[in-house]
């Protein structure tokens, strides 16, 4: 029984975010490959 | 009844203190690699070190980026801070060295420099003195910077000078809106990591300068 009613406890608590982590890393992901691009555009450029 | 408003105002007052350390860490971190970058910029362009190709700065900026975001609530993730921020000031330096090269190369630069200075502090004064919330930005800048990619593969691959303008202009507009973002965030607790916070502000300040470099460049008649 006690065994039992161990297994139901929640093994992780869930954490309210503000916004989904996976967008923000993302858009972080994407400014990355923009400053490659900006450096390619301006090597283009000369 | 009378215990819950003591209760409520230290929980916020930690809050807030949590806050304040987040921005303060961020503030002091964005400094130091800022500086640092500047030195290996500095130390690539004494040198006129090569530009290490499209392939191993992509390796480089992500196989940094991707380590420094799984070891960001470690102290090594301020290791890979560094060596990120170190690689891309040392892939700054060549295109430095070629702007300084034209007649009117060094006041480019230094316009471009002040100018993102001065919109990262305006714009970072604006979002902590205001304490607006700006995350209602995250989904348009998102796309914005999406459209921005694509725009400026296109750019690229079809030799359009006129776009790639328009795309430099685009993403002046678009990192003033991350710094926003990303201040507000931090401020009202949506990012509570201050190497991220650091990383994402070192990029739109990073891609602002090169954008406004390229802007810039264009009106002198330099390129």
């Amino acid at each position: 029984m006690n065994k039992n009613a161990k297994s139901r406890l929640p093994v992780r608590v869930q954490q309210t975010k503000t916004m989904p982590r996976y967008n923000k890393t993302h858009m972080l992901y994407l400014a990355t490959i923009m400053v490659v691009l900006n450096g390619v555009i301006i090597a283009t450029s000369f | 009844m009378n215990t819950s408003i003591p209760n409520t105002s230290a929980r916020t007052q930690t809050a807030v203190l949590a806050t304040n350390t987040v921005i303060r860490s961020t503030y002091i971190l964005l400094s130091i690699t800022l500086m640092f970058s500047a030195l290996t910029a500095g130390v690539s362009m004494m040198l006129n070190l090569p530009h290490p190709g499209i392939l191993l700065t992509l390796g480089g900026y992500f196989g940094l980026l991707f380590l420094t975001a799984k070891f960001r609530n470690r102290s090594l993730g301020l290791a890979f801070v560094f060596a990120l921020t170190g690689f891309m000031g040392y892939t700054l330096g060549p295109i430095l060295n070629s702007y300084l090269a034209l007649p009117n190369g060094s006041q480019v630069v230094m316009t471009a420099m002040g100018a993102t200075g001065a919109i990262f502090l305006g714009l970072s004064g604006y979002a902590l003195t205001t304490r607006k919330d700006f995350s209602f930005m995250g989904g348009f800048l998102m796309v914005g910077i999406l459209v921005g990619f694509l725009a400026g593969l296109g750019a690229v691959f079809f030799e359009m000078p006129g776009l790639s303008l328009a795309v430099s202009s685009m993403f002046v507009l678009l990192m003033a809106g991350l710094i926003l973002y990303e201040t507000s965030n931090i401020i009202h607790g949506g990012e509570t990591n201050y190497i991220m916070a650091t990383v994402t502000l070192y990029v739109a300040i990073f891609n602002l300068f090169t954008s406004l470099l390229h802007l810039l460049g264009f009106m002198n008649g330099d390129e």
